[in-house]
C-alpha cells in the first residue's frame, strides 16, 4: 500500500470518480466516463484539463468507426498519487471508525 | 475534504467507480468468443502445415484479434491489457505457455511426422481454451481491480 497522502486536485468532486474509473482499466472513453459520472462535456473537460496539468492523466484521440473517440488513462504518476489518496481516505476512515 | 463528506463516502465513490469501470466489462458477445476461438484456433493449427498456410493462418488470425478487440473497445467504452493486473497477468501468461505449447506439438505432429489430424484436433482444443481462458482471466481480473487499497 502506498504511503497515505491526501491530494486535493484528485479529491474534488467528480475527479474521484474520474480516477476510480481509471484505475479500474488501462483506458476509459471519454463518453463513459461522461455518462458515468453524470456530468456535461465542457464540466468533464475542465476536469480532464485539471487532472492533465497536474500530471496525472493523459489523453488519446483515436478514430474509430467514421468518428473521432477520446481516450483517457492514469498516467503512472496519477496512479501513485490515487493510491496514495485512497490509502490516506482509508486511514481517515479508520481514525473516524475508531 | 469537502466538510460535507466523510472518508467512508469518499472511499465508496471509489468503489462505485471502480465497479462502473467493471460493469462496462461485462459484455461477452458472440462475435468475440467465436472471433477468440478462431484466431486461437488459427495459432496453432495453422503451425502444422506448410509454411505459406502457416504464415497465411498467423496473418488471419492476428486481423481477427484486432478487429474483435478494436470492436469491443469501441462498444464497451474501456480497455484493459492482458499483462497489467497481478492476477490475471498469470492467466494470460499461462494460457500463453499452453498455446505456445501446442503450436509446437502441431509443428512436431503436422510437419515433421505428417499427422494432419493432430494440428487440426490442437487448434479445436485451443479454440476452447481460449474461451475458457479469456472468462478465466476476466474473473481475476475483476478480483484484482476488488481487492485493490
Amino acid at each position: 500500500m502506498r504511503a497515505p497522502v491526501f491530494d486535493a486536485v484528485i479529491h474534488a468532486p467528480g475527479r474521484l470518480q474520474i480516477c476510480a474509473m481509471l484505475s479500474a482499466a488501462d483506458e476509459v472513453e471519454f463518453a463513459t466516463v461522461r455518462d458515468a459520472i453524470a456530468v456535461s462535456d465542457s464540466v468533464l473537460s475542465k476536469h480532464v484539463k485539471q487532472l492533465e496539468d497536474a500530471g496525472y492523466l493523459k489523453v488519446r484521440k483515436a478514430a474509430a468507426g467514421g468518428r473521432q473517440r477520446t481516450w483517457l488513462a492514469l498516467t503512472p504518476d496519477g496512479k501513485t498519487a490515487f493510491a496514495a489518496h485512497v490509502s490516506e481516505l482509508t486511514r481517515l476512515a479508520g481514525i473516524v471508525a475508531s | 475534504m469537502p466538510a460535507e463528506q466523510t472518508p467512508q463516502e469518499a472511499l465508496a465513490i471509489v468503489l462505485e467507480g471502480r465497479e462502473q469501470a467493471l460493469e462496462k466489462m461485462e459484455y461477452w458477445p458472440w462475435w468475440y468468443d467465436a472471433g477468440y476461438a478462431a484466431a486461437c484456433a488459427l495459432l496453432v493449427a495453422g503451425q502444422g502445415f506448410p509454411a505459406p498456410i502457416g504464415i497465411v493462418c498467423v496473418t488471419v488470425a492476428i486481423a481477427i484479434l484486432v478487429i474483435i478487440m478494436r470492436k469491443w473497445q469501441a462498444r464497451t467504452g474501456v480497455w484493459v491489457n492482458g499483462y497489467s493486473p497481478k492476477r490475471a497477468r498469470w492467466a494470460a501468461i499461462g494460457l500463453g505457455v499452453i498455446l505456445m505449447g501446442l503450436m509446437l506439438f502441431s509443428i512436431w505432429a503436422g510437419r515433421m511426422q505428417g499427422l494432419i489430424w493432430v494440428p487440426l484436433l490442437n487448434g479445436a482444443v485451443a479454440a476452447g481454451l481460449g474461451v475458457i481462458g479469456m472468462r478465466v482471466w476476466m474473473r481475476l481480473y475483476r478480483i484484482d481491480v476488488r481487492s485493490m487499497p
